[in-house]
């Protein structure tokens, strides 16, 4: 596999046309309804959009998210996937920073100084006979998607992916699922899609099942929030490959129907996101023996995930944290100090539009054959220990927390932007060495410190932030205690000594 | 065995709300203050579970059924 994702994707098109693309609840498309809907938005995009600026796709689940992704791609654009979880102030910061006056929106949404092409504008798009203008697809270097991540200053940063890092990635992907798929599932796999699209878990679940000529299955937000619909859902989709973050299995295993019973299907297991803990591969292998687990790691800027692990019993039972195994072909692992530095073929372009932000971290270096290659310092720290690399945590602020990457400088730069706080501070709270929430500790002398209080400035956040970065508890103190040399005692702080 | 469950829901809560405002108001909407998610019910209920062996499953209850601290009582008094 040589070709470019697109062109594989063309190809699954032309030969398995009626072949079920993606189902999210009631809503489908066969791969010929996705071949001709974002030929034809492409061509309107071509033809009605000056700015050849990445696109901004606002929705959630819907199978047109998908038609406007590829449509975008192939008019020559980046996409950039807004999830409806992101509240007002953080999209219109995105928009901004993407500079496309023209956004596409799949559900309900508004921007002022932004033409916002709805839902039912893109359906006329799609059902019309498409213009004679020629588009030219994105190629190589050229960016694909545009994801935003959570910022230190408290303004998202937006992680560019090129053409040719989604392609390599989805031939390893394509390769990992198929050699751990029976024949007959590897011939037609359906993926679960447990992430919105605006984190890049779900880039493994979409391209990969695309590219294999499979069907994605949309689990959507209000799904989620319903088990028993969920699973019946699940069981009727026949699921064959599952991806998720760890959590989102550890949610579904506090069930005990969850189990091959309901999915007699699945094959396998990829895990990706967050840290896969023992306990859950251990629980998930009782509940499922005739599956595979993989446990992979890899920071955004590095196109999803560079490493895998088959987890085995042998791992289960060694002492210490799962690891995160071998590099991908294509990509080598170095630890510098503490820390790993991923090099390789699927190492991002850089921040969009933030050449300081990108020179601290990407930079070009020989890789193991002398061969000049990007590489990515991840922050993450690890070792190896002759067979596995391991990934024990981080070297910053940086947290995951249910599988969210969060700045937790993000979150205090919001905080102290409200005006009733003068001080504040953000930590995680841990349940062994997996974080459960995030306590804020906030000076904010005009307020009692009461419940409804605490309430008001998590209300103020979330107009700020997207809902799973508010501090589950906010403590008021006094005074925030400070270290000798005058900055904020976080070990203070951490040891619960205020 | 009422006030062993009370006892047993009321610590686990707190533990996972971070807060003691479940102790005083066990009215309290624990999702609509955003005490609560999703996994901290994966918490609760595996909690529930190991103390009093109690097996709750999540696809059998509804959202709404288990909102207040004396609702998460009264379901747990239903099956023991």
């Amino acid at each position: 596999m040589n070709n470019s994702i697109l062109t594989i994707i063309e190809n699954v098109i032309k030969n398995n046309g009626e072949i079920v693309a993606i189902k999210s609840g009631p809503h489908s498309l066969t791969y010929r309804q996705l071949g001709e809907q974002s030929d034809r938005l492409a061509q309107w995009l071509c033809s009605n959009v000056e700015d050849n600026e990445p696109v901004m796709v606002y929705g959630h689940k819907n199978p047109q998210m998908i038609v406007c992704f590829m449509a975008c791609v192939k008019s020559g654009r980046a996409y950039c996937p807004v999830d409806i979880s992101m509240p007002a102030d953080r999209v219109k910061d995105i928009a901004e920073a993407i500079g496309n006056k023209t956004i596409l929106a799949t559900e309900n949404f508004e921007l002022n100084g932004f033409r916002v092409i709805g839902k039912n504008d893109i359906s006329r798009i799609c059902d019309q006979a498409a213009g004679s203008g020629t588009a030219f697809p994105v190629s190589g270097n050229d960016t694909f998607y545009i994801i935003f991540t959570s910022g230190s200053t408290g303004k998202p940063k937006g992680v560019e992916i090129s053409e040719s890092n989604l392609s390599k990635f989805a031939e390893w992907s394509v390769n990992l699922a198929g050699a751990r798929l029976t024949d007959e599932k590897r011939n037609h796999p359906i993926f679960m899609n447990q992430a919105p699209f605006s984190f890049d878990l779900s880039v493994m679940d979409l391209y990969t099942s695309l590219a294999m000529g499979g069907t994605l299955v949309c689990v959507d937000k209000a799904q989620q929030q319903n088990t028993a619909e969920m699973f019946e859902y699940m069981r009727n989709s026949s699921i064959t490959c599952w991806v998720s973050t760890p959590s989102f299995a550890e949610m579904c295993m506090a069930d005990h129907s969850f189990d091959s019973s309901l999915l007699p299907e699945m094959e396998l297991f990829l895990f990706c996101g967050e840290k896969l803990g023992k306990e859950t591969a251990e629980k998930l292998s009782e509940r499922f023996p005739q599956a595979k687990i993989v446990n992979t790691y890899g920071p955004t800027e590095s196109t999803v995930a560079v490493t895998f692990a088959d987890v085995t019993p042998e791992m289960i039972k060694k002492e210490g944290p799962l690891p995160i195994g071998q590099p991908k072909p294509g990509t080598q692992l170095v630890i510098e100090g503490e820390e790993i530095v991923i090099i390789g073929d699927t190492v991002a372009k850089g921040y969009y539009k933030n050449p300081e932000k990108t020179e601290q971290v990407f930079f070009q270096t020989p890789d193991k054959d002398g061969k000049m290659q990007k590489a990515y310092r991840t922050g993450d720290k690890g070792f190896y220990d002759g067979k596995n690399f391991y990934c024990t945590g981080r070297m910053d602020g940086q947290i995951k927390l249910h599988g969210y990457r969060i700045e937790l400088g993000d979150i205090e730069n919001n905080l102290m932007n409200i005006s009733l706080i003068e001080q504040a501070a953000v930590l995680p709270k841990y349940d062994g060495d997996k974080i459960k929430s995030l306590v804020a500790y906030v000076k904010a002398p005009s307020m009692e410190g009461s419940f409804s209080d605490g309430k008001k400035i998590k209300s103020l956040l979330k107009e700020k932030i997207p809902a799973y970065m508010v501090p589950k508890n906010i403590k008021f103190l006094d005074k925030m205690p400070m270290t000798a040399n005058g900055k904020l005692d976080r070990k203070k702080l951490e040891a619960g000594l205020i | 065995m009422k006030q062993k469950v009370i006892d047993t829901v009321l610590n686990l809560l707190e533990e996972i709300c971070g807060d003691d405002v479940i102790r005083s108001d066990m009215d309290i909407n624990l999702l609509e203050e955003d005490l609560i998610d999703s996994l901290d019910y994966t918490e609760l209920l595996v909690g529930i579970e190991d103390a009093l062996g109690v097996v709750m499953a999540p696809s059998e209850l509804k959202r709404e059924e288990m909102d207040t601290p004396n609702k998460i009582i009264e379901q747990v008094m239903k099956r023991i």
